[in-house]
């Protein structure tokens, strides 16, 4: 069931959390998730005492009750650095050079001098008890099919650990995944519907899959904004499955029109795409400059560095219009992902709308021999069903052969038909003399000769005749 | 700049299509030249280069009113020990500005109590000193007095205990020296520093504090150094200031033993393993210090292949009164074999026999130095050279310098620096690895 979302006064913004596929942000190890673990520790983190000062007796029983935090490492993807136990290293190039590129690619503002932040997490999800985290640039966007929607900011981070379980005690977390690159991008809560931020969360992704990212499960989590009329922001967290995102979000809407009063909060997404009560807004985070790095100038040098390897990225449907297709063709095309094969056949055949039309029958059919079967078309030595059984059987070249009709020669054509017009004397004086011969010729040559090589031979014999 | 904007006011940044607002911050050192430093709505900072383009309004005066450290009282407990605490600087007993990320100082009892809250409940703090804050790497000897003669003067006031917050490159050496120029203390002493800044929720100076208050409780009268004592934030240990040393440039165990069993392991919640019985015991009525302040020019040096010894004749023009070598394995320096140029024994004998004091450790850290199992050790021993025995080369540093500075004569300052004065010396050396397990 879908809502008359404007009327709902719907908002909605998407934050987006992207691995790189690169070695860690702030040190040399690799970045590969395993659960061989060949070290383990105890850390218990400390209670931050409020700006307001407020910590006082049932504070600190509080605290007594925290849990102390196991962590577990692997010598390949943990060292010091992962441990808390060495400064952090100079921060990782190649990701920051994938964070400018990626902005690029936004029409992003990269900021002139990039400041490494402390943002405080207290969970233990961090040995540090802070994430270190960069404003890279602000005010891109991307072209969505209701207008652009702007992308307020990308931010450069490390991601946490893994949590691995938790008993009455500790926490255990496994090492692994803590210090991967991370690429935040956040957009302007403009999103006109849930369908609209699906296409929003494809569009960002299929731009990302340009760059080295990491794929597969865990590797991307979206977190969806979502708030209607007198309601408030609630922050959905924990979107697996991208495709569930507009469901989610309406099961959200239908929440929240039930709720007499919406608070700001943060959910998290269940198995069947509704969600549940996490935690409440977390208050403006506590973000301080990390004193152990020092601040990066983004010179030309840099960006000129990102240029030079970023990919070209071409609008697909764009190119293929511009090559003579029609937009539903085109669309066809790109969403089959046929652009490389179907651009590498219409180059030698170049005819746009013959060269799609006959790809879509079989995307999986042989080049060779939908390239045979297209020019086989075009000098009309194919028919065109026995064109269409061929492709969707994906045939050999061999058995295309049995189906190639086997020409007259014009001379040849041309005696049977000054043969003919001897024969049938009287039906040349009939009016519908040159249908009726037409006809004959027809019958006695399909599949030898195309009508028109005959009916011009006709004609100009007929007028010999006059 | 257009706009008349200081540090702290909000202002609004245009530069080409590129809009930014947010609170003006001071520029550190750490930044490029002509970069505005922006503190954004999301927490965030931003560098913005200033140049022709940049246009800047102010949109509020004075927003960012810089941060203060919470206050906490906490009742003192007739029960518990007063200890004063001594700062000295480093990372430890600082306090973060989370507004604009400065770093200062703690002043007060409640300042300290803001960082480590639960120490509270361990030991009233009596009262909190600064005497200076600096970097450890910049501590000099005027520092090291300093701190001794604060230490006097708490003592004869009558505290219970005392900590000694400090930088961890030189806290060794300090608590080496402390150990000399007090000599053994009727109080404990407890050094101690942090290896993680204080403004993270890993800050391993939290277990260090809480386990020096813990060691003030107990009747160990020793200047002690008490650091993590394992990659966990389980343990500490009380170390003696003479016998430790900082063996890793950042891990929070960084601190260990040499040559020596630690006198106690400290947990958090109070739980103590004592690891020794040989130590110097609590005395209450005893109050007085007799001060070694003096302390000569010493210097430490170190042999290697290839090293030359004409090195030695710099220092003694210099007006080096000792100096302790670090040979390599037992005590070894490069003799005869090594070549008329590598000769060490010659100068070394020469600058002995011109009444300097060589003192002679081994680069090997763990382990005491020998004298005669090898030919070149006998003939080493023969220039007239004295023995580090156990006792590592900075720890021998310290104690040559202040032998050197308060002994009558060159014959005294040899006595002296043979004598084991405050337990500097162990006659046994311990089997297994640092922790002495």
């Amino acid at each position: 069931m879908d809502f008359n979302y404007k009327k709902l006064g719907f908002k909605c913004g998407l934050e987006i959390h992207q691995q790189l596929d690169t070695r860690k942000l702030f040190c040399s190890c690799n970045t590969v998730i395993s659960n061989k673990f060949d070290f383990s520790f105890k850390r218990k983190l400390m209670p931050v005492v409020g700006e307001s000062g407020d910590i006082d007796e049932s504070a600190l029983n509080e605290f007594k009750k925290r849990k102390t935090m196991v962590y577990y490492g692997n010598f390949e993807s943990s060292c010091l650095v992962d441990m808390d136990s060495e400064p952090p290293h100079e921060i990782n190039k190649d990701a920051l050079i994938i964070a400018i590129q990626l902005a690029l690619l936004l029409k992003m503002k990269l900021v002139d001098e990039v400041q490494i932040m402390r943002k405080t997490i207290i969970d233990g999800s961090i040995t540090t008890g802070f994430q270190r985290t960069a404003l890279i640039a602000t005010n891109g966007f991307i072209e969505t099919s209701r207008g652009r929607v702007p992308i307020e900011s990308l931010v450069l981070e490390e991601d946490s650990c893994r949590r691995i379980r938790e008993n009455e005690k500790e926490i255990h977390w496994a090492l692994d995944r803590q210090g991967t690159p991370l690429i935040e991008l956040m957009t302007s809560p403009v999103i006109e519907t849930p369908s609209h931020a699906l296409e929003v969360a494809l569009k960002l992704r299929e731009l990302s899959r340009n760059l080295k990212i990491k794929r597969g499960i865990g590797t991307i989590r979206q977190d969806v904004n979502v708030s209607i009329k007198n309601g408030a922001r609630v922050e959905i967290k924990g979107l697996q499955n991208v495709k569930h995102m507009p469901r989610v979000i309406n099961n959200e809407i239908r929440r929240q029109l039930k709720e007499k009063k919406v608070i700001p909060h943060v959910r998290a997404t269940l198995n069947d795409d509704t969600t549940k009560y996490l935690r409440p807004l977390a208050s403006a985070s506590r973000m301080y400059p990390e004193t152990d790095e020092l601040p990066i100038l983004i010179t030309k040098e840099i960006i000129n560095e990102a240029k030079k390897t970023l990919p070209r990225i071409i609008d697909v449907k764009n190119e293929l219009i511009k090559l003579g297709l029609n937009e539903e063709l085109a669309e066809q095309i790109k969403r089959s992902g046929l652009y490389e094969k179907f651009k590498s056949i219409n180059s030698k055949i170049n005819n746009p709308k013959l060269t799609s039309t006959y790809l879509l029958i079989n995307k999986n059919a042989d080049n060779k021999l939908l390239e045979k079967v297209l020019y086989c078309l075009q000098k009309k030595k194919i028919d065109k069903e026995n064109a269409k059984k061929i492709l969707k059987q994906n045939m050999s070249l061999s058995e295309l052969n049995k189906f190639l009709i086997k020409t007259i020669d014009e001379n040849e054509l041309r005696k049977s038909v000054i043969k003919l017009l001897e024969s049938k004397k009287e039906i040349l004086k009939e009016d519908r003399a040159f249908k009726m011969l037409m006809g004959l010729l027809m019958k006695e040559f399909k599949g030898r000769a195309d009508g028109g090589t005959i009916s011009r031979i006709l004609k100009e014999e007929l007028s010999k005749r006059k | 700049m257009k706009n008349k904007v200081s540090v702290g006011d909000k202002i609004k940044v245009k530069k080409g299509d590129a809009e930014y607002e947010g609170i003006l911050l001071p520029t550190t050192d750490a930044s490029n030249k002509d970069i505005l430093i922006l503190k954004l709505s999301s927490g965030y900072n931003v560098g913005i280069k200033k140049d022709k383009n940049i246009e800047i309004d102010l949109i509020k005066k004075s927003v960012l009113k810089p941060g203060r450290i919470p206050k906490i009282r906490f009742k003192k407990n007739p029960e518990l020990p007063n200890v004063t605490i001594i700062g000295t600087g480093g990372t430890i007993g600082t306090h973060v500005d989370y507004k604009t990320g400065g770093v200062f100082m703690c002043r007060t009892p409640e300042e300290i109590l803001a960082t480590v809250p639960e120490i509270g409940n361990i030991i009233n703090i009596n009262k909190v000193i600064n005497l200076f804050s600096i970097a450890s790497e910049d501590i000099n000897v005027n520092h090291w007095k300093k701190i001794a003669g604060v230490v006097k003067k708490e003592v004869e006031n009558g505290v219970d205990a005392i900590i000694i917050t400090h930088g961890t490159d030189t806290l060794a050496l300090t608590s080496a020296v402390l150990n000399f120029m007090i000599g053994v203390p009727p109080i404990p002493i407890a050094l101690v520093g942090a290896q993680r800044s204080p403004d993270r929720g890993s800050f391993d100076g939290r277990l260090n504090l809480l386990c020096a208050a813990h060691y003030c409780t107990t009747d160990i009268a020793e200047v002690s150094v008490v650091m993590h004592g394992s990659i966990n934030d389980d343990f500490c240990y009380a170390i003696k200031g003479t016998k430790v040393r900082k063996n890793h440039s950042s891990r929070r165990d960084a601190f260990q033993p040499v040559n020596t069993m630690p006198f106690v392991r400290l947990w958090e919640d109070g739980k103590k393993e004592f690891l020794r019985k040989d130590y110097h015991k609590r005395e209450k009525e005893k109050r007085r210090i007799d001060l070694k302040l003096n302390y000569a020019k010493v210097g430490l040096l170190k042999v290697y292949p290839n090293s030359d010894p004409k090195i030695l004749e710099w220092y003694y023009k210099k007006g080096y009164e000792g100096l302790v070598i670090e040979g390599t394995g037992l005590g070894h320096v490069p003799g005869k074999d090594a070549g008329l140029k590598n000769n060490w024994l010659p100068i070394i004998k020469k600058l002995v026999d011109k009444g300097v004091i060589i003192v002679i450790c081994t680069s090997t850290i763990n382990g005491r130095t020998n004298n005669r199992v090898y030919r070149n050790l006998r003939l080493l021993n023969k220039t007239g050279v004295l023995w580090g025995k156990d006792l590592h080369a900075e720890s021998a540093l310290v104690k040559l310098g202040v032998v050197l500075g308060n002994a009558k004569n060159l014959e005294h300052a040899k006595k002296m620096f043979k004598t084991n004065l405050v337990g500097e010396f162990e006659e046994k050396n311990i089997v297994g690895d640092n922790l002495g397990f």
